[in-house]
């Protein structure tokens, strides 16, 4: 985003006036904490008290009938307030048009957010994955579980501070005897 | 196309009645050949029929998606070759194009219709291993041999391009890896004027085949409406009757000069996934010949010093150019902060790459949207209420890569 883009007026920018962004500001004014447009791709932050209502809202009057996916990112290098967030892609194959959302969790220590697989059921597994690899926990989804490591795997692999440094190596090899075999004619 | 024999324990009456017992669950895989890699499908059994279906991924994990965040935009390339095996050019190019959006970069149009073939050629010979496998869990053993056969060609094209056969990391940022050998395009024409004929070939073996029309025809099919609420694309989303073909919805590298038609099903049952991708490898093969005809004159490389490496040439006797191929393979270039999502249609379906870039030479999160992802946990609605022996064929039809799916 250029600097003069950034001074003009917030309605006169063009993200604004986009008809699913107005649809998103007149029903949840202050929970939108930011609209985007970057490289022509539009990404709304908001609040996750609203995210299952905009959800349903996006998907009932606003046609984005599919979920491309859902990824969880840890911004701790990022320079933003929160360490957690959410990336919901939605696509609208009437209209061909893409709608990022963008979800930061309230809690930095244990993240959580509301499941929206009622309203996508194919959320169901990329919610597991998320919750696999960055942590967070999606509320109302039960059949969350660890879904590409291990089930009694530790820590969130996609988390800026998981060490990758070293892993101990697990070796299981049966115990040799002591001393040399005999040699057997 | 009727539905009927889709549900059989809903339609039949239920003649188990009072002798009904308790299910049965079994374990197909991880090791099992119809499962095309190591994937574990639990089933839930009642007799044949299937009330209950897992799929458990996760036995091909290797991070690659935590690995390019410590490489280098260009070092990071040779990973998204070996998520879709089978279809290496196809995942090059997603993500060339996603780092090309972040730098706002356009390359010349001869780039983009090289990659137009290579992608195109890509796909069809990742719809031959898909029918040569499919056709092979249906019992056809003769389609396996010649889709291989044809398959090879394409793949020694790669290897003389590339330099490997099927770890291309051909498309680079701002370009490809080098020129084409000389004689590329004739050997391109050579493959394609033959391939027609032997479309026709497995057609003539599997199309109006009474045996393979019974394993496939009315089997595990899946509605429009419930594809897309769960996430399905390409072409099982196409076999239900979608009409949505990125190449067509959303062009990039140049697809909208291309003039081809997105074949459709109506049932989205097993039989109508392979007319989809027959269909498709025709359409792929009439791009690759427009894109061979239609190839440009002019620079194949982006105008962009800082990304794209400086000819060897040069080198020698260039201060300037030496100084960006010494920057552009140690530290790697800045990449605008900002954050992109760029689709493509691979031969599976919608391949995403979610890049979000803080200004570093190196990606900060990558996120890849694998299409065999969405579709595998599409299975168990495809195959409750059906019969056992239908899962190899809903599994087949699905067209599944592991590599992808695990990441």
């Amino acid at each position: 985003m250029t600097e003069e883009m950034e001074k003009a007026p917030v309605e006169d920018r063009p993200e604004e006036k986009d008809e699913d962004v107005q649809a998103l500001r007149s029903r949840f004014g202050v929970h939108i904490d930011g609209v985007r447009l970057h490289r022509g791709q539009l990404s709304v932050t908001l609040s996750p008290e609203v995210l299952v209502d905009a959800a349903r809202l996006l998907r009932d009057a606003r046609g984005y009938r599919q979920l491309s996916f859902l990824a969880g990112v840890d911004c701790l290098e990022l320079p933003v307030s929160y360490r957690f967030k959410a990336t919901y892609s939605l696509l609208d194959l009437e209209r061909s048009k893409r709608l990022r959302l963008e979800v930061p969790c309230a809690d930095d220590l244990e993240p959580r957010l509301p499941s929206v697989r009622e309203i996508w059921p194919g959320a169901d597994k990329h919610e597991c994955e998320a919750f696999d690899m960055v942590g967070i926990v999606f509320e109302g989804n039960a059949d969350l579980e660890r879904i590409l490591t291990p089930e009694d795997f530790e820590g969130y692999p996609h988390r800026k501070d998981f060490d990758i440094s070293a892993e101990p190596v697990e070796f299981s090899f049966r115990e040799t005897p002591e001393g040399k075999p005999e040699a057997v004619d | 196309m009727s539905t009927e024999g889709t549900n059989t324990a809903a339609r039949e009456p239920d003649i188990l009645g009072p002798i009904r017992t308790e299910t049965m669950t079994l374990n197909m895989g991880p090791q099992h050949p119809s499962t095309h890699g190591v994937l574990r499908v639990l089933l839930e059994l009642e007799g044949e029929s299937v009330v209950g279906c897992k799929p458990e991924i996760g036995y091909l994990h290797t991070g690659i998606e935590k690995n390019m965040e410590v490489k280098t935009y260009n070092k990071a390339l040779p990973m998204t070759d070996r998520m879709d095996y089978l279809a290496p050019m196809s995942n090059n190019l997603g993500y060339v194009l996603a780092v090309e959006k972040l730098l706002d970069m356009e390359v010349p149009r001869r780039c983009k219709y090289l990659r137009v073939l290579l992608a195109e050629m890509t796909r069809i010979q990742s719809h031959l291993v898909w029918l040569g496998t499919h056709a092979l869990d249906l019992g056809a053993m003769t389609v396996f041999l010649y889709c291989f056969r044809e398959r090879e060609a394409i793949i020694k094209i790669f290897e003389k391009v590339s330099g490997v056969r099927m770890m291309t990391s051909y498309f680079r940022v701002g370009g490809v890896a080098r020129e084409p050998y000389a004689e590329f395009y004739d050997d391109c024409r050579r493959f394609l004027d033959a391939f027609p004929e032997k479309m026709d070939d497995y057609e003539e073996l599997l199309t109006d085949n009474p045996i393979f029309l019974r394993r496939t025809e009315s089997v595990c099919a899946i509605s429009a409406e419930k594809a897309i609420a769960l996430g399905v694309t390409g072409p099982l989303l196409r076999a239900s009757g979608v009409d949505y073909d990125i190449r067509k919805k959303e062009p990039y590298s140049g697809y909208e000069e291309f003039d081809f038609e997105v074949p459709l099903g109506s049932a989205g049952d097993v039989y109508d996934r392979y007319c989809v991708r027959i269909a498709e490898m025709r359409q792929a093969h009439r791009i690759a010949m427009q894109a061979l005809d239609g190839m440009p004159e002019g620079p194949l490389q982006a105008d962009n010093p800082k990304v794209v490496p400086p000819p060897k040439e040069q080198l020698a006797h260039d201060m300037e150019a030496l100084i960006h191929h010494f920057k552009i393979f140690t530290e790697g270039y800045h990449v605008p902060a900002g954050e992109v999502y760029q689709v493509i249609e691979s031969p599976r379906g919608e391949l995403g790459y979610y890049i979000i870039s803080d200004g570093s030479p190196s990606p900060y999160k990558v996120k890849v949207r694998a299409p065999s992802f969405s579709n595998l946990f599409a299975l168990p609605e495809m195959v409750k209420g059906g019969m056992f022996g239908d899962v190899v064929a809903a599994l087949g039809s699905v067209d599944i890569v592991l590599g992808e799916i695990d990441r």
